[in-house]
C-alpha cells in the first residue's frame, strides 16, 4: 500500500476539498451503484469516529443520523453540526425488524443528502438491501461499525494516536493517509491538572 | 387493532344520512382518518389504534365488522380463508391481491402456481405449510414469498398499507365577454389553462380531460371527453395533448354560441412505489417537521436535541419534535467541553494513572439535599474515559471523549 504523509498545515488547508473531491468522484472500483456512495467509518468507540464523519461530510447538506441507542450527547453534536452548517436529524429506533421499514420511508420522503447508520450492527443482508434501495438515489451513506462490511465502496479506519485522529483510506480510490488534531483533548491536555 | 368492513356497506355508512355519528363510529369521512383508513378491493380496513378505548368498545359492538390484532388476519376472516380452506377460494384471494397491488405477476401465472399446488397433492391452505418459505422465494420469487408469508403467518406479517386518498381532480372555467362561436378561441382558452397547470404540476399524467362547452342555454351544452390511456405527462407531452384536443374539437359543430368553457383534469392516479409511502411528494421540499410527524404515525421517533436549563449532562437537554426544538445550538455555554459519548453513570473502581479535570458540578435538589461531581478524563484501554467522583467519593464513568 502506497501511503503518502502530508503535513498538518497541509491538512487543514487541503482537507474540506480533498475529502469533497473523493466522495463526489465517480464511484470505487467494483462498485455498481450510480449515485449513491457507501463509506465504512471503521474505529473503536472513542477513536473519533463520529467527530471524523462530521469532517467528511460537505458543508450545508441535510443529514439523517440513525441510531439504535442515543449514546451521543446531542448538544455537541449539533453544535458542531451548526458550524459545517448541517442540518441534522435523529433517529432512535431499536427494534431491527422495523429498520427496513424506516429506510423505506426515509428513501420516499427524498429529503436528505447524507444518511449516518451509527453502530446499527448491520448484517449482510441488510446492507446490501440499503444499498439497492438507495442506488439511484444521489445520497452518501456513512457506517460506523467496528466490523468490515462488503456492501461499502469505501473504507476508512480512524484510529487515535497521540491525541490526534490518524485517518486511513483502506478501500476506494487512492489509499491516503491523513491526521485529524482532535481539538478537543488539544484544549484538555493544555488545561491538564493532576489529581 | 384493525377493523374491516366490506365495501357496499361501508360505503353506506361512510356516506349514510339516516345513522347518527353517536350510534355509529363509523358515520366518518374515509378522508378525515385517511392515513389510518384504506380500501383494498371491496373492503375498508381502518386502524383502530387512533381511536381510544372508548370507542373502540363501541365499536366492537356492531356485528358486521370484523376485528383483529393483524390486518391479514382480518381480510382473510373477510375472504372466509382459513386453515382447512381449499386452493380454489385461496386462488380468487390472489388474484384481488395481486391486482389490487398492481403486481406484474399475471392472473395465467397465478393459475400455473395453483396448478403445481394441484399437482403436489395440496388441496387446502394449511398444506402449504409444509413448503418452506426459502424454498417457495427461489421458485416463484419474492412477491408469492411475501404473500404466503401472509396467509399463513397472518399475526406476524405486516400488509402493504396503502392509505385511502381522494382522486384529485383539477378544475378551471373560463367565461367569455361577447358569445363565441369560432373554435380557436376556444382552442386557446383551453391552451393557456393547460399551460398553467404544466407550470404549477410539473409532474402531472393525465388520465382524462373533459370539456364543457356552455352554449347560452343548458340544453345547448356540449361535452367532449378524451381519455389518454397511456398517461401521458402534461409538460413533457404538452403539444401531443393539445393536438389530440384539437383534433376532438374539430369534429364538434357549435350548435349556438358560447358563453363558457370549463376544463376538468384528472390526474393519473399514483404509482404503488409512492402511494406506499406516506409521503406523496418526489421533490426534495418535505421538511424536517414533515418527515418527523410522519415517522410518528408509524412508531417511530426523529428528533432534535432542546436544551434544558440543567447543568447536569443527563438532564441538560432532551429530545424533541424538530418543530419545538432551538435552531441555535452553539449559545450552549458547556457544549463544547464535554465529550460526545455519554450514558447513563456507572460504577467504577477507583482509577489509577494520571487524571485530566475538566469540570466541576455542585448543586441543590427541591429538598435541599446536595450533590457534586468533579469530572476528570482518564486515559484507560485506549480511550479517555469521561468520569467523575460524587459527594460520596463514589467513582462513576459517564461517557467516552472523542
Amino acid at each position: 500500500m502506497v501511503t503518502t504523509n502530508i503535513t498538518q498545515d497541509e491538512v487543514h488547508k487541503q482537507l474540506p476539498d480533498w475529502l469533497n473531491a473523493k466522495l463526489i468522484s465517480p464511484p470505487a472500483r467494483g462498485s455498481k451503484a450510480k449515485g449513491c456512495v457507501f463509506t465504512q467509518v471503521l474505529g473503536a468507540e472513542g477513536s473519533g469516529t463520529r467527530r471524523s464523519v462530521l469532517e467528511l461530510i460537505p458543508a450545508g447538506q441535510k443529514v439523517i443520523w440513525l441510531a439504535s441507542e442515543w449514546r451521543i450527547y446531542a448538544p455537541l453534536l449539533w453544535t458542531l453540526a451548526q458550524k459545517k452548517k448541517l442540518q441534522l436529524l435523529g433517529v432512535e429506533c431499536a427494534d431491527r425488524k422495523r429498520w427496513r421499514n424506516l429506510w423505506r420511508e426515509l428513501f420516499e420522503a427524498k429529503a436528505f443528502d447524507v444518511w449516518v447508520i451509527d453502530h446499527l450492527h448491520l448484517k449482510n443482508a441488510e446492507g446490501f438491501f440499503l444499498k439497492q434501495l438507495l442506488q439511484n438515489l444521489g445520497v452518501q451513506v456513512f457506517v460506523l461499525e467496528d466490523r468490515v462490511h462488503a456492501f461499502c465502496e469505501n473504507r476508512v479506519r480512524i484510529s487515535l494516536q497521540h491525541h490526534e485522529h490518524s485517518l486511513n483510506w483502506q478501500k476506494g480510490a487512492n489509499p491516503h493517509q491523513v491526521s485529524i488534531p482532535a481539538q478537543y483533548l488539544q484544549a484538555i491536555r493544555e488545561q491538564l491538572c493532576s489529581l | 387493532m384493525f377493523a374491516v368492513n366490506s365495501h357496499t356497506q361501508g360505503s353506506e355508512r361512510i356516506n349514510g344520512d339516516a345513522v347518527t355519528s353517536l350510534s355509529n363510529p363509523l358515520d366518518i369521512s374515509p378522508l378525515d382518518i385517511s392515513p389510518h383508513c384504506m380500501k383494498f378491493q371491496k373492503l375498508w380496513i381502518y386502524d383502530l389504534r387512533i381511536f381510544n378505548e372508548f370507542w373502540q368498545t363501541k365499536m366492537q359492538a356492531k356485528k358486521d365488522l370484523i376485528f383483529e390484532k393483524s390486518i391479514w388476519r382480518a381480510v382473510l376472516k373477510a375472504y372466509g380463508l382459513h386453515t382447512f380452506s381449499t386452493l380454489s377460494q385461496l386462488q380468487k384471494f390472489t388474484l384481488d391481491y395481486f391486482d389490487h397491488y398492481r403486481s406484474p405477476i399475471s392472473s395465467k401465472q397465478i393459475e400455473k402456481v395453483f396448478h403445481h399446488f394441484h399437482r403436489l397433492g395440496i388441496q387446502k391452505i394449511g398444506h402449504l405449510q409444509k413448503i418452506p418459505f426459502a424454498q417457495i422465494q427461489a421458485r416463484w420469487g419474492k412477491d408469492w414469498c411475501e404473500f404466503f408469508r401472509g396467509v399463513l403467518d397472518p399475526d406476524f406479517t405486516l400488509w402493504k398499507w396503502e392509505p385511502y386518498r381522494k382522486a384529485q381532480v383539477l378544475e378551471a372555467s373560463s367565461f367569455f365577454e361577447d358569445p363565441v362561436i369560432h373554435m380557436e378561441l376556444v382552442k386557446e382558452a383551453c391552451r393557456q389553462q393547460l399551460e398553467t397547470w404544466s407550470k404549477i404540476y410539473p409532474s402531472l399524467s393525465i388520465e382524462k380531460i373533459i370539456l364543457t362547452l356552455g352554449a347560452q342555454t343548458e340544453e345547448g351544452d356540449q361535452f367532449l371527453e378524451v381519455g389518454f390511456g397511456n398517461h401521458p405527462s402534461l409538460k413533457k407531452e404538452f403539444a401531443w395533448i393539445l393536438r389530440v384536443l384539437e383534433e376532438h374539437l374539430l369534429h364538434i359543430e357549435l350548435q349556438s354560441p358560447l358563453q363558457n368553457i370549463s376544463l376538468k383534469l384528472f390526474p393519473k392516479p399514483q404509482s404503488k412505489g409512492l402511494q406506499l409511502s406516506l409521503f406523496q411528494k418526489t421533490d426534495t421540499s418535505v421538511s424536517f417537521q414533515e418527515i418527523s410527524e410522519k415517522l410518528a404515525v408509524q412508531g417511530y421517533f426523529a428528533f432534535q436535541p432542546e436544551l434544558l436549563p440543567s447543568n447536569v449532562p443527563e438532564d441538560s437537554w432532551r429530545k424533541t419534535n424538530p418543530q419545538n426544538s432551538q435552531k441555535n445550538m452553539g449559545a450552549h455555554p458547556v457544549a463544547t467541553t464535554r465529550p460526545l459519548i455519554q450514558y447513563a453513570p456507572r460504577n467504577i473502581p477507583e482509577p489509577k494513572g494520571k487524571l485530566y479535570f475538566t469540570e466541576r458540578l455542585h448543586w441543590f435538589d427541591e429538598l435541599g439535599k446536595e450533590f457534586k461531581r468533579d469530572y476528570y478524563l482518564w486515559f484507560s484501554h485506549g480511550r479517555w474515559l469521561w468520569i467523575f467522583k460524587n459527594q460520596e467519593d463514589q467513582w462513576l464513568e459517564q461517557g467516552i471523549a472523542e
